[in-house]
């Protein structure tokens, strides 16, 4: 935890490349938009409590970072759901995403809400991070080529979702 | 909308990156100082660091108690029976001041350890 000269400027530079990234990977993957700072926090404070602190510059810190924040958001899943279990349903906290003015990606974002949480992270970390197959599959704890298969069937899913959606739209306003 | 309907894999690519990009942007301005995140991890190692310490006491304390305990059983046992009766320490010769001393080290040696382990803390 000491932070020395040197490994301090190295975690600053750190921080500053992926701090934004992961607090919109939080929002967009977290059901709970309340405690997005919350796990913004504990995923630094793992990070800080890690070998990988010690060299923030090594390649494969990003990945471990997005490691850390994976398992941040299925530990609150997990605990959100034995929380509404025992409180019950109304106590469940309904997500508030963002909107956008932009009709396109308004319908993609309606488009990544129906795919699993589990294929949206998987989107996000090739598309946003643009993580290698490999590297996704680490993240992940998953297999290299599911992660390829499931990659696919993630963006065609997508992909007849804004089919379907333009239709609809179009029978609309006909 | 009509041109998302057949829309290709690279454009929904792109479209991915770049609504992805744009919700990256956004949180620029709205994520914590540095600073505060580096005091957040000092607090939790901190308290960690108290965690194991904690621990550590309540080890040693147990410790320590237990070796009054047996010292106090054997004392016991000696001014009851005398030391003729004690077997194993007639037998190799080993003395009661030897005995004394071994557990008053022992003794010593733990409650120096949890001195030391507090002061550090």
């Amino acid at each position: 935890m000491e932070q020395s000269g040197s490994n301090d400027e190295a975690f600053r530079r750190f921080y500053d490349a992926t701090a934004a990234a992961i607090r919109a990977y939080l929002l967009r993957h977290c059901s709970d938009q309340d405690s997005v700072d919350d796990l913004f926090q504990i995923t630094y404070v793992k990070f800080l409590a890690s070998r990988m602190a010690k060299t923030p510059d090594a390649p494969e810190a990003r990945a471990y970072l997005y490691r850390i924040a994976s398992n941040v958001i299925a530990d609150h899943g997990r605990g959100l759901q034995k929380r509404n279990r025992l409180e019950g349903p109304e106590r469940q906290v309904m997500a508030t995403r963002p909107t956008a003015d932009i009709a396109d990606v308004l319908a993609l974002r309606e488009g990544l809400r129906t795919l699993s949480m589990r294929e949206q992270q998987m989107l996000w970390l090739m598309y946003a991070e643009g993580f290698s197959h490999r590297e996704v599959a680490r993240i992940m704890s998953l297999n290299r080529r599911s992660v390829r298969v499931l990659a696919f069937r993630a963006r065609r899913k997508l992909s007849k979702y804004l089919t379907r959606s333009a239709r609809t739209d179009k029978g609309a306003s006909s | 909308m009509t041109e998302l309907r057949n829309r290709r894999d690279d454009e929904l690519v792109a479209l991915l990156r770049a609504t992805f990009e744009t919700e990256i942007e956004v949180q620029r301005d709205r994520i914590p100082s540095r600073e505060f995140v580096l005091l957040m991890a000092r607090i939790g190692e901190y308290n960690r660091r108290q965690s194991k310490l904690a621990t550590i006491q309540t080890c040693s304390e147990i410790l320590m108690v237990a070796t009054i305990a047996a010292f106090m059983t054997f004392w016991w046992n000696d001014a009851t029976s005398g030391l003729e009766a004690i077997r194993p320490l007639a037998q190799t010769n080993v003395s009661w001041s030897l005995m004394l001393g071994l557990a008053a080290g022992f003794f010593t040696v733990l409650l120096f350890w949890t001195q030391i382990s507090i002061r550090d803390s």
